[in-house]
């Protein structure tokens, strides 16, 4: 046995999975490239009669694609990768929205429609100084810590109550989509104090920049970008590491964990965290490239169609995750234009078909063809 | 008739003031307006009586020598009481009615009737100024209290003189007032009553009296009594209304989760089936069955049942048959099929809400006491989901089909040895939870709106409601329904509707947290998916 | 109308109950813990007195002390003691419905006993108020009747998954594999014969493979406890043989308990063999004399 061990050559410690193979690496790499550095340029320098100039709205849609694709890879990596189904990932999503919004109000100052230090809603609903929890959201980067806190919180309290009951599986779905409707309504109420069910709107700028300008607008768009990378490269990370075989573990055999000496709950708690603040963060990006929020977004059926990204890209792939919330949000947006009663035709049966026909998603079909 | 008999003499002298009296209805002053009203009022009988109730509701004519008539619906005039000859002499006029006038009107008309020789006019005529303090009406009611023989219109005339006798400056006669409303209780006195019970800013009592202030609170504890049980059986019946809905939505819900393990996205849209063909068969009935239309439920119930029952069985065949044991997907291809299913009616149906009318015999309802109506849609509600968990409980325990379905969900590899066809038994199980939705839809198109998206309103109540109680379980199902139920009608009037909705939620959720098998949790069993 | 569904009885009573005495950890069953609804009010800590006199006069290694546990009226496990000695390869042996898996269940933390304690030799602390894993981290891991390996994971990661090192979130997050861990693995590889499958996913094994690499993972977990729940279950003649060895092996520095229904394994293996009846210790002592014990050819009709 001796012998074998030195006849392999090993540094004295490495991960066992590397987070990226050479291959990977490359591939990431250019597409990082491709997303924030050709997309701009092919945006910026061509002229706009050309066939190949992407045009302001075409940049910001894909900005606010890459946002639902780091949401996706975060849900991917609670459900793909720890098997935990939450029905609620929107509601973290729009937190983080929420948190950003309230920093873009504020950044209004006295120039909306009111002409008030205060947001135009609360002099519509006469409230005559800002409520407590708004006031640190004049900070920008307290928006930021706030969209990442926020969700985090939220789901560590949540995931840790419910996990340690053993609440799991389908229970835990239908326990988070509840909480979900719970919350909505809760934001739908004036009292409140988040704009009722007219949301936060009519921002007007971002960090001191302008939220009409091009520039504004592209900087977002790469950010989203870079986002949506980074949150990807994190997720690798986590999934190659000790850890990603673990919460597989609890995906694949939940029972059997405990009995090789990991504390199951302990673990799901860090995913559905971790999930969460992702989610913030995209939903914290998202809302200045939108420009608005409202307790519409909460609603259950937008988190159910996150899972439906994750599913049709290829769940427990990551990749997947990304690519299956491209494809979706392009074929909504086409849909509504083109064929709008055919859209929820469209996205019923694919929920149907992909659980029935491609349970492992686009990539399931293409790795299976490879294989 | 308790009225004046008009001698013939004095008929040309009266009729002239009479006439005066008419026209100064016509009279553009108010005040001129509301001494005439008085006046004929005074005089009494049953053509005072047709006179002001003719003004009172617009139809009042008056032509140029002080003549009434009244204005038919159908066109013409009819002369009102002897003194008014037909053709009416032009010019006519309709006097102007202000709010005024109307009050001073009403008033009026209520003291005539008070002297009316039927006793349930008078009772009626007592309660209404019982229930609106008027002073200057105290005197006409004294009067009448001391020549009433009626028990019960004598009750009320006490009543409506305790407004007044409550701040009379004779004591005895405040505790009578007291005592009088001890004795018929109402919440309309209460504040009066409380400030006699108050004390002044220095704390000194405002009622000086001892045994005022004792009869004071007699009255008090008989209004609250009275106002505790109108709370809670208003909260009783609409807490169990609440429930039964929320148990025939649930009720078809733990047949297919409980017992078949399958999680059913699109449950709230069987639901909406059931609406819907309720209203194709009130549409129905409208179109070829006029004259019986209202009996359009009787027909509904099983068109519903089987209309849901049928779309149900082409999911399972369809769908939910492949997902076996795949617990997820099953959530998420449901959730398809809810979609899909709601664009179906929306486009056969429209966008918008689609009216299904309460037949005659289901509406309105009967006022137990004051502030308490037991609604007959409500009630009915009630019977038929007590009526629905009978019949699930009955095929369950006592029939052939429910002694399979029973034997394939506790252990399905042991009842297929035994010959028993699991996946005949899986469509049927499904089907008959699917039905039972149907018939929670029909519920909930009497009361309340039926649109595509229906559903989706009740289907997060209904898992609450199946979780809650224990996965699985008729026991439990129902007690779950009806707690929610009358826990939310409590909560609502405490902390408002939406809130209480979400108190609730994060209550059961908190429940669930604590004890994750639900209030009647099947022994022996594992919570597992 | 408390019970939608009543029992069905068709004298399989005890197969259904079995059923339920142990399910398999493969379903992703809850495994939800018995009486937890209820406040545990029996002390945390074994009384001392009660400790001393338990492992006086042996070299005692695991105690389960008057372990009693219900399901639904049904007594699986009836005031048993058990005491294990350190390095001892014990046969835990009886009928259907005995109570071997319940005993299982209750020493790993899988269920709560209604009464008694479970202490290993060195600590008081009564391990039945632990959670599983705080048990597996002392040393007592299980290897289960049916294999359970991870199945998507390869027979490295699921080796690398059962060492003793980077268990909590944090440390498995920056967790690297050193080359000692490295030479353990291989090691393990080497007794269990897996070494060319290394990289094979756990899915594809054969059966017997599967079960040689739980054994392995449970070595890899440095246990001084092993609890083996039927090893050679559906193997051939030939893994049977294997799995004795790597067994026989083990103990001496390891403390061994198999549970198992196979005579001649047990036979060929067996030091000091246990027979539970009924939840409770019916005999206790060597293959042959328990194997001639007129009570024991009573209650067990099939020892050949």
């Amino acid at each position: 046995m001796q012998a074998s061990s030195s006849n392999q050559v090993h540094r004295s410690s490495h991960r066992l999975e590397p987070v990226l193979s050479k291959a990977g690496w490359l591939a990431f790499c250019s597409l990082l490239t491709i997303a924030c550095v050709v997309v701009p340029i092919l945006h910026a320098a061509l002229p706009t009669s050309s066939a190949l100039q992407i045009p302001t709205y075409a940049v910001t849609i894909l900005g606010k694609f890459a946002c639902f694709a780091m949401a996706a890879i975060a849900m991917d990596l609670l459900w793909g990768y720890a098997g935990v189904l939450s029905l609620g990932q929107g509601v973290f999503f729009a937190l983080g929205a929420y948190a950003m919004g309230m920093n873009l109000m504020l950044s209004i100052g006295s120039s909306g429609v009111y002409r008030s230090k205060l947001p135009d809603f609360m002099v519509f609903l006469d409230l005559k100084t800002l409520p407590w929890f708004w006031r640190p959201f004049d900070s920008f980067w307290f928006a930021i810590f706030a969209a990442l806190a926020v969700p985090g919180t939220l789901a560590f309290l949540f995931g840790y109550f419910s996990f340690r009951s053993r609440i799991r599986g389908v229970y835990f779905s239908i326990i988070s989509q509840a909480a979900t409707y719970a919350l909505m309504l809760l934001f739908f109420r004036n009292e409140t104090g988040l704009g009722g069910n007219n949301g936060l709107t009519d921002f007007k700028n971002i960090y001191g920049y302008s939220l009409q300008s091009d520039a504004t607008k592209v900087a977002l768009y790469i950010l989203s970008a870079a986002g949506m990378c980074g949150v990807y490269i994190l997720a690798r990370w986590v999934t190659t590491s000790k850890a990603g075989r673990v919460l597989r573990a609890i995906r694949d055999q939940e029972a059997r964990v405990p009995f090789t000496g990991y504390n199951v709950v302990h673990f799901k708690v860090f995913a559905f965290t971790l999930s969460a603040m992702v989610c913030g963060l995209a939903g914290a990006l998202y809302v200045p490239q939108v420009g608005i929020i409202n307790p519409g977004e909460l609603q259950p059926a937008n988190s159910i169609e996150m899972a439906i990204w994750t599913a049709v890209g290829g769940r427990g792939t990551l990749v997947g995750g990304a690519l299956g919330a491209w494809l979706v949000n392009a074929a909504k947006s086409w849909f509504t234009v083109v064929l709008p009663e055919w859209w929820l035709y469209i996205l019923g049966t694919l929920f149907i078909a992909v659980t029935l026909f491609f349970p492992r998603g686009i990539i399931g079909v293409f790795a299976r063809s490879k294989a | 008739m308790v009225g004046c008999v008009f001698s013939t003499a004095t008929h040309a002298a009266l009729a002239d003031t009479w006439a005066a009296d008419v026209l100064a209805l016509g009279a553009s002053d108010v005040n001129e307006q509301v001494r005439a009203v008085n006046r004929i009022a005074r005089r009494g009988g049953t053509e005072a009586i047709a006179l002001l109730e003719a003004l009172n509701d617009t139809s009042l004519q008056i032509d140029s020598t002080g003549a009434a008539y009244r204005k038919r619906s159908s066109g013409g005039v009819v002369p009102i009481g002897p003194h008014s000859p037909m053709p009416p002499k032009p010019p006519i006029m309709a006097p102007v009615i202000d709010n005024e006038l109307r009050r001073a009107l009403e008033m009026t008309l209520a003291t005539l009737r008070l002297t009316s020789p039927d006793s349930r006019v008078r009772r009626r005529a007592a309660e209404e100024i019982a229930r609106q303090p008027n002073d200057s009406l105290a005197p006409v009611v004294r009067q009448m209290l001391v020549s009433e023989r009626d028990v019960h219109v004598r009750r009320a005339l006490a009543l409506s003189l305790a407004w007044v006798d409550v701040e009379s400056l004779d004591p005895s006669v405040r505790i009578k007032a007291l005592l009088a409303i001890a004795d018929s209780p109402g919440t309309a006195f209460k504040p009066a009553v409380e400030r006699i019970l108050s004390q002044t800013e220095h704390r000194k009592p405002v009622e000086v009296d001892a045994q005022v202030r004792a009869a004071a609170s007699k009255a008090l504890s008989a209004i609250r009594w009275l106002e505790t049980w109108t709370n809670l059986l208003s909260n009783l019946f609409y807490g169990l209304s609440l429930g039964s809905v929320l148990l025939l939505i649930s009720l078809g819900l733990t047949i297919t989760f409980g017992l078949m393990r399958v999680i059913n996205m699109a449950h709230g849209e069987l639901l909406m089936i059931g609406a819907y063909a309720t209203y194709v068969v009130q549409q129905l009935f409208l179109k070829y069955l006029p004259n019986h239309s209202d009996w359009y439920l009787v027909a509904a119930v099983p068109a519903a049942f089987f209309a849901a029952a049928i779309v149900g069985t082409i999911v399972e065949r369809l769908v939910l048959r492949f997902l076996h044991g795949r617990p997820l997907e099953t959530l998420l291809a449901t959730w398809g099929v809810s979609l899909v299913l709601i664009q179906v009616v929306r486009q056969l149906f429209g966008a918008q809400n689609v009216t299904v009318a309460n037949p005659a015999w289901l509406s309105g309802g009967i006022e137990l006491f004051a502030g308490f109506v037991l609604t007959f849609n409500r009630a009915a509600v009630i019977l038929f989901s007590l009526a629905v968990v009978s019949f699930v409980w009955f095929v369950l325990s006592r029939t052939n089909l429910g002694l399979q379905v029973r034997a394939v969900t506790q252990n399905r590899d042991m009842a297929a040895s035994m010959g028993i066809a699991t996946h005949r038994v899986d469509g049927w199980t499904f089907a008959m939870g699917a039905g039972v939705a149907g018939l929670g839809g029909v519920a909930l198109s009497q009361l309340g709106n039926v649109g595509p998206e229906l559903g989706q309103g009740y289907i997060i109540d209904a898992f609450m409601v199946v979780v809650l109680g224990g996965v699985g379980n008729l026991a439990g199902t129902f007690a779950g329904a009806m707690g929610l139920g009358i826990a939310t009608k409590w909560a609502e009037p405490v902390v408002g509707a939406v809130l209480g909705k979400i108190v609730i939620l994060v209550l059961i959720i908190l429940f669930i947290q604590r004890r994750p098998q639900g209030l009647f949790a099947l022994k022996g069993r594992a919570v597992e998916v | 109308m408390n019970r939608i569904l009543p029992q069905i009885d068709f004298g399989l009573k005890h197969l259904l109950e079995r059923r339920s005495d142990a399910p398999p950890p493969n379903t992703g069953s809850s495994g939800v813990r018995k009486a937890s609804w209820k406040k545990d009010t029996r002390s945390r800590v074994v009384a001392q007195a009660r400790y001393d006199h338990l492992t006086r006069g042996r070299r005692a290694q695991l105690c389960v002390d008057d372990v009693s546990v219900s399901f639904d009226g049904f007594r699986a496990l009836d005031e048993l003691t058990l005491i294990l000695d350190q390095g001892e390869l014990r046969c835990i042996i009886g009928p259907n419905g005995a109570g071997k898996t319940t005993l299982m269940d209750v020493i790993t933390g899988k269920t709560r006993p209604d009464s008694g304690s479970v202490f290993l030799v060195g600590d008081t602390t009564d391990l039945t108020h632990l959670s599983e894993h705080e048990i597996a981290r002392r040393g007592i891991c299980r290897k289960f009747q049916r294999p359970s390996v991870f199945q998507s994971h390869s027979v490295l990661e699921n080796l690398e998954l059962a060492l003793p090192v980077g268990r909590g979130v944090f440390q498995s997050l920056f967790a690297r594999l050193s080359s000692e861990q490295r030479s353990a693995i291989e090691q393990i590889l080497e007794i269990i014969g897996l070494k060319e499958e290394r990289e094979k996913r756990a899915g594809l094994l054969s059966h017997g493979q599967k079960q040689w690499l739980e054994i392995g993972m449970l070595l890899a977990q440095k246990p001084r406890v092993l609890l083996v729940d039927e090893p050679v279950a559906g193997m051939t003649h030939h893994e049977a043989e294997r799995t004795a060895e790597i067994l026989v092996g083990l103990a001496g520095t390891h403390t061994v308990v198999v549970v198992e229904h196979d005579m001649e394994f047990v036979r060929s293996i067996a030091q000091t063999v246990t027979v539970l009846h009924e939840g409770r210790v019916l005999v206790e002592g060597p293959m042959h004399a328990v194997q001639n014990d007129p009570r024991v050819i009573e209650v067990y009709l099939g020892v050949d």
